[in-house]
């Protein structure tokens, strides 16, 4: 017997906006619930939230260009966030403190990330259709060379001289850096207060930079050319776009931009874990985007605010709920690692399962067309 | 037209490069050595005499008493010290200004004793 399937396109357009919006939906009634539990005030919640939406937002907003470029989410931003992790080091290092370190680092991160980029977004082009699983990989496989780099490389054949960051052999990079040097000279760049509440104005300068590229980068002939090439690749490519190199560049713009947003997040810390401060922002990066309603083939802006409002609303009040509720804040921070993958899940299956939905509404189109025409005849 | 591209992308290098070195220069962090000590020069004994606020780049450093020695953190190669005599925490407005630069790799020991005597000792720039 076949299976019914329902049309997306058909559907009752309460149920359609259900369907699509259910991941922030969902966020939005746990953190309605969460909240009161929590026992947080108002104030704290949002002082914290504050803290994390200029933390986070500039890695969040880096995932857009590849998504426009119909690559999925680039969960190779992890490459990015290692090219700002070197620079970081190296300005340590040098001793650069200040904004003008802050800035020196960006600097000298971008050859970087545009070289990890490169190799990336040519390694995407090999395994087109399954970029984000690649992208997965990639990043694994660059954790090892970026930690043989930072273990061995460093001291040894990179000189690095500052004995507070050197483990005492005399080489590789000690398990955690202080960045005292530059902690919060973004944040504090410019200085205000609304209440109790500080607000990082010049992060956020910098993010409402970031969005004003991205909406004018979207009209420009390459955006033009990534949302093409998006949309259909030989649509694209018969449109004489170049489709590899798009596809590349797509990649590299937002490696560069993920190992800024690293820079910027590791400055608001002030700490670094020099091994592992990579690993988890794609993830992290993707989920929030994810719960912001966006989904594998469109994801915009609002997307990213909303993202990052729910999503850190719930890593804010998640420990304090969990405590509330079962007598464990540990529980709360299993429940948020586990919200995260969860959520990369859920939205990958509702992805796939609405792509099976709209070919097996192609196919009958087409089988209905096809009867149509034979009983005509 | 690709001349002109290539043009533009080596001064476009050429000119991160420069802001690179800009902000390498103008963000180096050195080590500034400040002591209010007896100094001797050609067998001349200039003793401390009293107690002394600094400031270092207009920023407020701490007090340094006699014969005692600070250590200050400060950014960039062109520095401006200054120091004001203190007693019983009031300034006595006896202020003596001057003016240093710091190469890369860098660090300074100041004598406030040799300072206010307009020695040529004053500063020892290390590296």
């Amino acid at each position: 017997m076949m299976k019914k399937q329902v049309s997306t396109t058909t559907m009752n357009p309460f149920v359609y906006f259900l369907i699509n919006y259910s991941v922030p939906i969902i966020f939005a009634i746990v953190v309605a619930f969460a909240l009161p539990l929590s026992g947080l005030s108002v104030n704290n919640v949002v002082r914290e939230l504050m803290i994390r939406i200029s933390r986070n937002t500039f890695l969040i907003l880096a995932l857009l260009i590849p998504v426009m470029a119909g690559m999925g989410m680039n969960f190779g931003i992890v490459l990015g966030a290692m090219a700002g992790e070197i620079s970081l080091i190296f300005i340590t290092d040098w001793h650069i403190v200040g904004i003008s370190g802050l800035l020196l680092a960006m600097l000298i991160s971008t050859p970087i990330a545009i070289i990890f980029g490169y190799f990336a977004g040519i390694i995407l082009n090999r395994a087109k259709g399954r970029e984000m699983v690649t992208g997965f990989m990639v990043s694994f496989f660059m954790n090892g060379i970026y930690q043989v780099i930072v273990l061995y490389g460093m001291g040894n054949i990179i000189p690095i001289s500052n004995p507070d960051i050197l483990l005492p052999r005399g080489y590789g990079i000690r398990n955690a850096i202080n960045l005292l040097s530059i902690r919060q000279v973004l944040d504090n760049l410019i200085p205000l207060k609304v209440g109790t509440i500080p607000i990082p104005v010049a992060t956020f300068l910098f993010i409402i930079v970031l969005c004003i590229f991205i909406v004018w980068f979207k009209k420009t002939k390459l955006g033009q050319d990534m949302r093409t090439v998006g949309q259909d690749n030989e649509v694209a490519r018969t449109s004489g776009i170049d489709v590899e190199k798009t596809r590349v560049l797509s990649i590299v713009i937002s490696t560069v931009l993920a190992c800024y947003g690293q820079i910027i997040f590791l400055q608001n810390i002030g700490t670094m874990n020099t091994y592992n401060s990579h690993e988890q922002v794609g993830v992290f990066a993707i989920a929030a985007l994810l719960v912001g309603g966006a989904s594998v083939t469109k994801a915009n802006i609002t997307n990213v605010f909303i993202g990052v409002i729910l999503f850190h609303t719930m890593f804010v009040v998640s420990p304090r709920a969990g405590k509330e509720l079962m007598g464990q804040a540990q529980l709360g921070e299993y429940f948020r690692v586990f919200v995260s993958y969860g959520v990369i899940a859920f939205s990958l299956a509702l992805y796939a399962w609405r792509k099976r939905v709209e070919r097996e509404n192609e196919r009958r189109k087409v089988m209905d067309y096809r009867k149509s025409i034979l009983v005509k005849n | 037209m690709l001349k002109k591209r290539f043009v533009i992308r080596i001064v476009l290098i050429v000119l991160l490069v420069l802001i690179g070195m800009f902000l390498y220069i103008n963000g180096k962090e050195h080590k500034v050595i400040i002591d209010n000590k007896e100094i001797i020069v050609n067998d001349d004994h200039y003793k401390a005499t009293a107690d002394y606020k600094v400031w270092l780049d207009n920023k407020e450093i701490s007090l340094i008493e006699k014969d005692k020695r600070i250590v200050a953190m400060i950014t960039g190669s062109n520095h401006k010290i200054v120091i004001e005599s203190i007693d019983n925490q009031e300034l006595k407005g006896e202020k003596y200004e001057r003016i240093f630069k710091l190469k890369n790799n860098e660090s300074a020991l100041i004598n406030i004793p040799a300072m206010i005597n307009f020695l040529d000792d004053w500063i020892i720039k290390t590296s």
